[in-house]
């Protein structure tokens, strides 16, 4: 069966803000179109053959640029890829025409259990060799490049021989893949295990950087989690100013999962990105 | 040096062991999410034995159910056969009934909207699905949708219920068959669900002339059995069925490809 053809041209995702597409907000982002410059879906929720949610998500893309993004794929895993995952997605990039698609540099499997997380790898060289083979084989299978996406961790393994934002950089070297650069994770990571965030930024390939995440975290006590959750925080968007400072024009997204607020808080977020990002090139120019 | 399979391996265990507050996060958000997921696919459950001990049988079942997919919508297949089994809720003998309903809901809401081929006539929809329980599980689901305004009580000498469940636009409806309609539907219309057809078919089912795949699943699929022995065994079941009818209720209720 032919899909008709989306509105917008595939390969634009403009430089501007654009937020996460989320069930419950569905409805209202397709009745009052909300003025943001784009749209990212999580792939997975959205391996169906028909029924409702794909048919919203086809229905935003014929008025919106859209991202895929996955997070279930186990990139990083020592097991074989899941094939049928993969012939999904494939099928999902067809009928949706994303302007982007991309993964976690981490694993959530192993021994066929899914643990269905963002799991950290060593960063060793062993690691980087698999992630680098497993990186080329999914760009093979779906032909296309994707970005891939640095985690939020909780854990540092005692035998990692690379830091992490060389192993991210080396990724990308090595494959050709785009960089997926979280702020708000470079943030959590940084505070949970003590280095410089802008030593981070420093090491990330700047024409390698297709798309740049946002998103809030919360404090356990001991350490800061990944919630996506809550607003941006300012040591966050003053991470962010450093950053398109040095990367320059790349999209930006907000993404908010749990205790989603309504639309229009998603919505002046994406806001906030756009005026920091103009007044950084207003600075620049 | 540990190995990355190693490394991953250990991980994993000791994410799921719970003894090493270091890997508290990662355990938190492994059931967390879940137990989100079960109960995104069973909310009639979760409302029937309250959020506080679905949230404590959700655990037990992701410990004895690994997730074995990267999508949360493959989690969950086997939690009626798990409730079948878990001695805290053998009270409540229906539970497992109406679990196997909402997971057929989950199916239907998942579905294609239409078969990839002409020649799949005489099919059930890919969102329509067949259930029949000896429990009233239509009531239960009924007084537990959101917004019930109705008696929320059931009787559950009401009996059993056979039902097509089916996709309305965005919502499920569950259409009661009588005895006939249901022994006729089952038999005219094919036992074998399309995921099932398609499975045996390799995927590989919009190529003519056909391959064995495509004609197993046309055969499977679209029912081994003529209309007249259809009829004839809903007879048997129902000695006032009118096969006219029914088809007219199956075409106006959307239930037929």
């Amino acid at each position: 069966m032919k899909q008709q053809r989306p509105a917008v041209s595939a390969a634009s995702i403009p430089v501007r803000a654009g937020i996460g597409l989320r069930a419950p907000h569905h409805h209202e982002i397709l009745a009052a179109a909300p003025a943001v410059g784009w749209l990212e879906a999580h792939s997975e929720n959205y391996f169906a053959d028909g029924g409702p949610a794909i048919a919203a998500l086809e229905r935003a893309r014929e008025r919106y640029p859209v991202s895929l993004h996955g997070v279930g794929l186990s990139l990083g895993s020592t097991d074989l890829l899941d094939v049928e995952h993969l012939r999904k997605l494939k099928a999902l990039i067809a009928r949706v025409e994303p302007g982007l698609v991309s993964e976690h540099l981490s694993w959530s499997s192993v021994n066929g259990r899914f643990l269905n997380d963002l799991l950290p790898l060593p960063y060793t060289e062993e690691a980087l060799r698999h992630v680098c083979a497993r990186v080329c084989e999914v760009q093979e299978h779906l032909n296309r490049q994707i970005l891939v996406e640095n985690i939020s961790s909780y854990y540092l393994f005692a035998h990692s021989t690379i830091p992490e934002w060389e192993f991210v950089a080396a990724v990308a070297q090595r494959t050709g893949c785009g960089l997926l650069l979280d702020v708000n994770n470079i943030f959590v990571s940084a505070t949970n295990h003590q280095f410089d965030p802008s030593q981070y930024l420093q090491a990330i390939p700047v024409q390698a950087v297709g798309e740049i995440h946002l998103a809030g975290h919360e404090s356990n006590g001991e350490l800061l989690v990944d919630t996506h959750s809550r607003p941006v925080c300012d040591a966050v968007w003053a991470l962010y100013r450093h950053a398109i400072r040095r990367i320059g024009e790349v999209p930006t997204l907000i993404e908010w999962d749990n205790d989603l607020p309504e639309l229009s808080v998603l919505v002046a977020e994406a806001h906030k990105a756009d005026v920091i990002w103009r007044e950084a090139r207003a600075l620049a120019a | 040096m540990l190995s990355l399979r190693e490394a991953q391996t250990q991980f994993a265990a000791a994410v799921l062991d719970g003894s090493d507050p270091v890997y508290a996060v990662y355990r938190n958000n492994v059931f967390t999410c879940l137990g989100r997921a079960l109960a995104d696919a069973y909310p009639v459950v979760e409302r029937l034995v309250g959020a506080e001990f679905f949230r404590h049988t959700a655990y037990r079942y992701i410990a004895q159910y690994p997730s074995r997919s990267g999508d949360l919508n493959a989690f969950g297949e086997q939690f009626p056969a798990f409730l079948r089994g878990f001695p805290s809720v053998r009270a409540l003998a229906y539970l497992p009934d109406v679990a196997r309903l909402e997971w057929l809901c989950r199916r239907a809401l998942l579905a294609a909207d239409r078969l990839p081929l002409k020649l799949a006539c005489r099919a059930l929809l890919p969102s329509v699905q067949l259930f029949a329980s000896d429990w009233p599980v239509h009531r239960i689901w009924q007084v537990n949708q959101p917004g019930w305004m109705g008696d929320p009580s059931v009787d559950l000498r009401l009996g059993g219920i056979k039902l097509a469940v089916k996709r309305a636009g965005h919502r499920i409806e569950l259409l009661p068959l009588t005895p006939g309609e249901w022994e006729f539907i089952c038999s005219f219309a094919g036992r074998l669900s399309f995921d099932e057809a398609r499975a045996r078919a390799g995927h590989r089912i919009e190529l003519l002339p056909l391959t064995p795949g495509e004609w197993e699943f046309l055969c499977s699929f679209a029912g081994r059995l003529s209309f007249d022995e259809a009829r004839a065994r809903a007879w048997r079941a129902d000695s006032d069925f009118d096969a006219a009818l029914a088809m007219g209720k199956f075409a106006e209720e959307e239930l037929l490809a």
